[in-house]
């Protein structure tokens, strides 16, 4: 046979196609769809991991529907639906308790709107809107910084990434634990596409603005301080409710502990009753340099409702010993010793030169935070900081195996060890037990 | 353009781009592995086409990325610039299937869009983001390779 025979033949092999490619598509689509729901919870990098205790989820919008109507400000009445999700700023809304900021920058397409801040003493709650035409999945690097442009010192930072389908609005929440808010407050807001790839993600910026935002001071209405000053006991530890601090958006709870505890106490699972029956939720928690334990526990607030009795009931408590060993993850053998017994190592997988890890957290209705502390170590004792978690409920993907496994009631939580070159990590775990009581433990605050 | 969409036009043009993909790959597995990535990818990042009467060049590039991605995991192929004198001798004793297999790739995606694909020079230089003209040199370096007398075919694509 020649080589033009050759040829034609060759042609006419590449006309048979396989009866798989019939699905191909189905195939393909079915795989994206699964992604999709997957992606409901990312891997976050750690820089924006915003608080030590919380649990933070982002729920990725994926609507292709660019509001260009948006190019005005929406309507003070338009924001109740966009904080629908926090009762504290719901009543804020509802209370008109809402400053005007309208201020709008533009670069490489991409278009960022303050419309407005919801202020009191200690947070600001920012409603903006960052749009393109271009990207899907904006997300925001922000920092605060003083006039001299040095960054403020102390601040938290709560990015959601929801955004109301409406308005466009997103919400930015700051929070000053110790110094006041400031009245004015220039925000630095670094653009990039969040593709859910750490490898990728971080630190593509597509635009950056900065946002001289001033506040109104005089609108801020001030705390309603409730000295309480009781003391309680979970499960032999001892700790005194010393006051209670009401803000718009926050009922502040404060505790001291016993110095003879034996385990940090790193949540509560409790509500605040008033005497209509009415209930308000944990919002968070924070630590302190002095200690290991959260105690500083932030709730929805009651603050327009002016209640005439205000109740702490604790339903449960989570602790960590003191003397905690660390979590031994033979990462090559997918082993782990030491784990709690409502912790399963569910998978260690080397992506690169990273490795991710998984744990399924048995929830048993406790609302556990993140299990794995921000700081690890390799045999050697040398330190490590966790590159980013990710967070979903209920479902692991194993991708290896291409397919969901459930893990009702649990909580499944990824981290990423970053260029990690050891085949064994010791980390840290935020919690290694929990009470859940039979009898609610009450403290009167008003 | 939405899923909908994109799915009825990948059914349309998927038959083409498995002649791609199993020119370049040479196995069916690999090839339906890459056509069903590469339709996946594009599911996946269907926003970014912002010009749908691009759509085929658009998700032929995806296939082709993904197709030099595995060739990049097999063994390191000596550029064509640096084959030695005798590779004319060594490609002819070949069958045509295996010589053109064996090609560096820079000569051998040529020779898999315009021979085997029917694609236009123009259109191959814009799949592979090349100049015309390098199109051009590729395909005639190819041929003398393969001892293949095909001409300037232009069908259009």
């Amino acid at each position: 046979m020649n080589r033009l025979d050759e040829f034609y033949e060759l042609r006419e092999e590449l006309e048979d196609t396989p009866i798989e490619l019939e699905y191909s598509v189905v195939r393909a689509r079915a795989k994206w769809e699964q992604r999709k729901k997957r992606r409901k919870l990312i891997i976050i990098p750690a820089t924006l991991f915003s608080t030590i205790c919380m649990a933070f989820i982002i729920l990725v919008n994926v609507s292709p529907q660019f509001a260009s109507a948006c190019d005005g400000i929406p309507l003070i009445g338009q924001l109740a639906k966009v904080v629908a999700f926090s009762d504290s700023l719901s009543l804020a809304v509802e209370n008109e308790y809402v400053q005007k900021i309208g201020m709008t920058q533009s670069e490489n397409g991409i278009t960022m709107k303050i419309a407005y801040a919801i202020v009191d003493e200690k947070d600001v709650v920012l409603f903006y809107s960052l749009e393109s035409n271009a990207y899907d999945n904006l997300w925001l690097d922000t920092k605060l910084l003083a006039n001299d442009n040095t960054e403020l010192e102390g601040y938290t930072l709560d990015l959601d990434g929801s955004i109301d389908e409406e308005t466009r609005l997103r919400v930015m929440k700051v929070e000053f634990p110790d110094d006041k808010v400031l009245d004015h407050v220039r925000f630095q807001c670094k653009v990039f596409d969040y593709t859910g790839d750490v490898e990728t993600n971080a630190e593509k910026y597509l635009a950056d603005f900065t946002f001289d935002v001033s506040f109104d001071m005089t609108l801020v209405q001030q705390a309603k301080q409730l000295e309480v000053n009781k003391d309680i006991e979970m499960d032999g530890q001892k700790f005194t409710i010393t006051s209670a601090n009401s803000y718009p958006m926050k009922l502040e709870i404060n505790m001291t502990e016993d110095a003879n505890n034996t385990a940090w106490l790193t949540g509560l699972n409790m509500y605040v009753e008033d005497e209509t029956g009415r209930q308000y939720t944990s919002t968070g928690a924070s630590g302190s340099e002095t200690s290991q334990s959260f105690l500083t526990h932030k709730i929805e607030s009651p603050y327009f409702l002016n209640c005439k009795q205000l109740s702490l009931k604790i339903r449960g408590v989570i602790w960590r010993e003191k003397d905690a060993k660390a979590i031994k993850v033979d990462l090559v053998n997918k082993t782990a010793s030491d784990l709690p017994d409502f912790v399963t190592l569910l998978d260690a997988v080397k992506k690169g030169s990273d490795w991710e890890v998984t744990f399924a957290v048995d929830q048993n209705g406790m609302q556990m935070a993140q299990f794995v502390g921000a700081a690890y170590t390799d045999e050697k004792g040398r330190e490590y900081m966790v590159h980013g978690w990710g967070m979903t409920k209920n479902v692991y993907y194993d991708e290896e195996k291409g397919i969901s496994v459930e893990y009702p009631g649990c909580s499944i939580e990824t981290i990423v060890l970053q260029d990690y070159k050891e085949d064994v990590v010791l980390l840290n775990p935020s919690y290694t037990g929990y009470s859940k009581f039979d009898k609610e433990v009450e403290v009167r605050l008003k | 353009m939405d899923s909908n969409e994109f799915a009825i036009r990948a059914e349309q043009v998927k038959n083409r781009l498995y002649r791609i993909a199993i020119s370049y790959l040479g196995g069916k597995e690999m090839a339906l592995d890459a056509v069903d990535e590469a339709i996946y990818q594009g599911f996946k990042s269907l926003k970014k086409l912002r010009q749908p009467e691009f759509f085929e060049t658009w998700l032929t590039r995806i296939l082709i990325n993904e197709c030099k991605k595995e060739l990049r995991k097999r063994k390191r192929e000596i550029p064509y610039e640096e084959l030695p004198e005798t590779a004319v001798e060594e490609y002819d004793s070949l069958p045509l299937k295996e010589a053109i297999r064996t090609l560096p790739t820079q000569l051998k995606e040529v020779i898999i869009l315009r021979y085997l694909n029917d694609y236009t020079l123009e259109k191959t230089a814009e799949l592979l983001k090349i100049p015309r003209g390098t199109v051009a040199t590729r395909q005639r370096k190819a041929l003398k390779l393969l001892k293949l007398e095909l001409g300037e075919k232009e069908e259009a694509v």
